[in-house]
């Protein structure tokens, strides 16, 4: 699990992919990103699908994962990643700092 | 000559057939003396069982033998050698020719992707709004 605030966010998520061997693979198009709590972690996936900006929108737990189609061909056979859990809590710039007491115009107190 | 495929096994059938057969040729003067009629049913039981056996046993051992030859006649064809063969240049290099087509063929297929992983990397602060 990784843990970061909501002063934080993940510039630069890439995206590796491989075969049984290991070896590096391709995918048939761009790769199609997605957040699986769009209220805890936004997803901005670069033009070719291989990398991706993820910002944290609010506290909570999410991932990300990616989809695409390993056939290269007229088929189509998918294939998915997904990220470890992302655990999103409250930043101190979203922190309370400062609490400030508003005293208003005195008034004369009535008389018994 | 190869060697007996198997000795210990054909020394063990031997043992076991030459056991059968004195036992057998008992059971037969036994079936010919005057005994009562079960007493010979009985022993002609006997004799069907020890004589099946023994067919059983020299079928195994006449198989030993065919294994023997079988390994024989292998050795004599050269086993476990088996040399390249040799062809003509032409056929040679006919075989070159199809060597080449099927490597373009294959060269045609890469295995497919099979997993995706996704690196977080490491998180940065936000820029500050202006």
């Amino acid at each position: 699990m990784a843990d970061v605030t909501t002063d934080q966010f993940f510039p630069s998520v890439v995206l590796t992919i491989t075969d049984a061997t290991g070896a590096a693979a391709t995918v048939d198009g761009v790769p199609v990103w997605a957040s699986s709590d769009e209220t805890v972690l936004a997803v901005t996936a670069a033009a070719d699908g291989m990398s991706a900006s993820v910002d944290t929108v609010a506290p909570g737990t999410a991932r990300v994962s990616v989809s695409a189609d390993a056939d290269l061909g007229a088929g189509v056979v998918s294939l998915d990643g997904v990220s470890e859990d992302i655990n999103v809590i409250l930043g101190p710039s979203h922190q309370a700092t400062t609490m400030t007491l508003v005293l208003g115009a005195p008034s004369a107190k009535t008389t018994p | 000559m190869a060697d007996d495929p198997n000795p210990q096994l054909r020394a063990e059938l031997n043992a076991a057939l030459a056991d059968l057969d004195p036992q057998i040729r008992g059971l037969h003067d036994l079936a010919a003396v005057s005994i009562s009629a079960d007493l010979r049913a009985s022993v002609q039981e006997q004799i069907a069982e020890r004589e099946h056996r023994r067919n059983l046993i020299t079928t195994a051992l006449a198989r030993l033998d065919d294994a023997h030859d079988a390994m024989n006649t292998l050795e004599a064809d050269g086993y476990p050698a088996l040399p390249q063969a040799t062809i003509i240049a032409s056929q040679f290099n006919e075989l070159q020719e199809q060597q080449t087509d099927l490597e373009t063929a294959i060269a045609l297929f890469r295995e497919q992707a099979s997993r995706m992983t996704v690196g977080l990397g490491e998180p940065s602060a936000k820029p500050k709004p202006a």
